[in-house]
């Protein structure tokens, strides 16, 4: 099924799509080959969790410079985001060590358990495993809304080179309450999605007072809430930052306008 | 784009609302953090921990037959612990723990934290951690972030997925009372779509037509994930995690199409109302404009955001998959086998949301062009 879904992909952007859409899917490729790389490094006995954080930098870079190119625009979104990681990661640990939110209950793949050849003492600690699912789990909407704001913010500058850096800031504030409602909504649709019969499972088998305690549960929401709150404090960010590095910027350091912005 | 004016600090009404918001916040969270009242179940606070370690070699037996020697650091907890519910409360336990550096299975207590026991034939056990508090913490905080950082669209946000959350609980709800789950999923994406798009955009024309452009895009990609299902061999649903069992295939491909359609929502309802707006836009600013260029110029709008939102799928699913690889995989399972297992179900709803995405463009334009009230005068404005 997934390469008869793959080819329907690659045809349909080759028919409707332009060049550039064309362009993205190769930066989607890059990330689908970086993802495996971290899959085989772990395979051939790389650390987990430091691989999978390495391979999550790999895939920002990527997905940030790649499509985009190294501008002003790029790098204040690429300063803005790394600062979100850092404090999602420290969020994350904070959850996830308090709340005992790494690693499996038994009862969660069936196919694990000591019986069927899993055993629990393996060289990677969940913990920070978990915390690099979360780093990666975020990334995706919170790129997508510190260049859309980042783009903006510059294009304002462009027109408005008078524009204080405090307003230059609300500007970006006001872009990101624009597109706030539609991040979160694709990532909690995402999250439905994925946990459905995890749901099922709980509603069909277990108390609601059971469920709500569970670490298969409260997990998977507070991964999702994490990446919720990290995208919306991109917005503030990536305005502050943008605003100060754009406020400095003269007209001639302008490049070409050859984006349209949502 | 919005007016710019210059900033002024938080007027007083605007500080009383934030209060106002901060104080609700604080007693939820208060209320689920001392309700251990509620519970049927015995609950204990930690208050002290005493923890020893070791280190052991062990030999182990993987899969498939082979061999390992492994260090292992292990960690016994001696938890000193009050009872803080039911009539015993006030009563001071003492309980033990162990568990492995590694934590996949075993969990490491701290002090506050709240745990189940029960009475066995040998004293007390811990049965579970109590995290409701810790769950409603992190969801108070999204909403309280989303509020104080985007203001009036940020509550409007919380509420639409406030709502959207109900809807898919009481579609899950359903579904254990023996309801299709493949009709209830459409019915909540049909009334999702139309929550969501009333609450971003209002009552009018560009929700009404993005409605419509969400609905058709939605259909056609279940469609073609369908079809691709009906040509392929069986699928390995063992692996699909937490598939109640027992289940026909028909239960679980009906499972899977519909996780295919609930996961595109969001991203559709994005690109249809984003393209939507962005014809209105073009046909404000050039009324005379052809169809043909219309359908470019907005092709034009959704090069920036294709890119984007194809990574948002692509990281948002196959994250999750990083741990059961992992443990797989150290415990000697076959690459091969555990990302064809495993991997399946993340590449499935990544791959259905890309084609979801790439369909909403044309498909919104065409809604946008045929459905939209013709070129209005500019002296209206938009």
């Amino acid at each position: 099924m997934i390469p008869k879904l793959a080819l329907v992909l690659v045809v349909l952007v080759l028919a409707f799509g332009t060049e550039r859409m064309a362009q993205s899917l190769v930066t989607i490729l890059t990330n689908c080959l970086l993802f495996l790389a971290i899959i085989i490094g772990i395979y051939f006995g790389c650390p987990p969790s430091l691989t999978a954080s390495l391979g999550c930098f790999a895939i920002f870079l990527n997905s940030l410079f790649y499509s985009g190119g190294i501008n002003e625009k790029t790098i204040s979104a690429f300063y803005s985001v790394l600062i979100v990681m850092g404090i999602t990661a420290a969020l994350s640990w904070v959850f996830i060590w308090y709340g005992n939110l790494q690693g499996f209950m038994v009862r969660q793949y069936v196919n694990i358990s000591a019986a069927e050849g899993y055993t629990d003492h393996i060289r990677v600690n969940m913990l920070w495993l978990t915390i690099a699912v979360v780093l990666i789990t975020m990334l995706g909407t919170a790129i997508d809304t510190s260049v859309t704001i980042a783009s903006s913010m510059y294009e304002v500058r462009r027109h408005s080179p008078d524009l204080s850096e405090a307003d230059l800031r609300r500007s970006g504030i006001s872009v990101g309450k624009d597109i706030v409602s539609s991040s979160m909504h694709t990532l909690f649709f995402i999250f439905f999605a994925e946990y459905m019969t995890l749901f099922i499972y709980f509603a069909e088998f277990s108390q609601f007072s059971e469920a709500v305690n569970s670490k298969e549960v409260v997990q998977q929401i507070v991964i999702i809430a994490v990446a919720g709150i990290a995208s919306a404090l991109v917005i503030p960010v990536t305005s502050s930052i943008s605003a100060h590095r754009f406020a400095k910027l003269k007209p001639e350091d302008f490049i070409e306008a050859n984006v349209t912005n949502k | 784009m919005r007016k710019i004016g210059t900033w002024n600090p938080p007027d007083r009404k605007t500080r009383i609302k934030i209060l106002a918001l901060l104080i609700f916040s604080l007693a939820v969270f208060l209320f689920v953090y001392n309700n251990a009242g509620e519970y049927k179940t015995p609950i204990v606070r930690v208050t002290k921990i005493a923890r020893s370690s070791k280190t052991v070699t062990v030999k182990q037996t993987l899969a498939q037959g082979k061999t390992r020697k492994i260090s292992r650091k292990e960690t016994s907890q001696k938890i000193t612990a009050v009872r803080v519910n039911g009539s015993q409360k006030g009563t001071v336990l003492h309980l033990t723990n162990s568990y492995d550096a590694t934590l996949s299975y075993q969990e490491n207590y701290h002090v506050g934290n709240f745990l189940f026991v029960k009475k066995g034939a040998g004293g007390w056990t811990i049965t579970g951690q109590k995290r409701d508090y810790i769950m409603v913490f992190v969801l108070l905080l999204l909403f309280d972030c989303l509020i104080l950082i985007t203001g009036k669209e940020g509550f409007y946000t919380v509420v639409g997925l406030a709502v959207n959350v109900g809807i898919y609980f009481y579609t899950i709800f359903e579904y254990t009372k023996g309801r299709n789950l493949f009709t209830l999923s459409i019915l909540s994406v049909v009334v999702s779509a139309c929550v969501i798009l009333v609450l971003i955009n209002g009552f009018n024309r560009i929700s009404a037509v993005s409605i419509a452009a969400t609905l058709i895009t939605c259909a056609a990609v279940t469609g073609i994930a369908a079809l691709a299902l009906s040509i392929s061999k069986d699928i390995q649903y063992e692996f699909m995690t937490f598939l109640p069992e027992p289940y026909t295939t028909k239960q679980a491909n009906t499972a899977l199409i519909s996780e295919v359609l609930v996961g595109c929502l969001g991203s559709v309802v994005d690109i249809c109302v984003t393209m939507t707006s962005s014809s209105q836009e073009i046909r404000h600013r050039t009324p005379s404009i052809r169809p043909k260029e219309l359908f470019l110029s907005c092709r034009e709008v959704a090069d920036d955001i294709m890119g984007t939102m194809i990574n948002i799928m692509l990281l948002t699913n196959v994250a999750a998959f990083l741990p059961i690889y992992v443990i797989s995989v150290q415990n000697g399972f076959d690459i091969f086998t555990v990302i064809r297992n495993d991997f399946f179900f993340d590449a499935v709803r990544f791959l259905t949301g890309s084609i979801a995405i790439v369909l909403a463009i044309p498909i919104s334009i065409v809604a946008a062009a045929y459905l939209m009230p013709a070129e209005r005068r500019l002296s209206h404005d938009s």
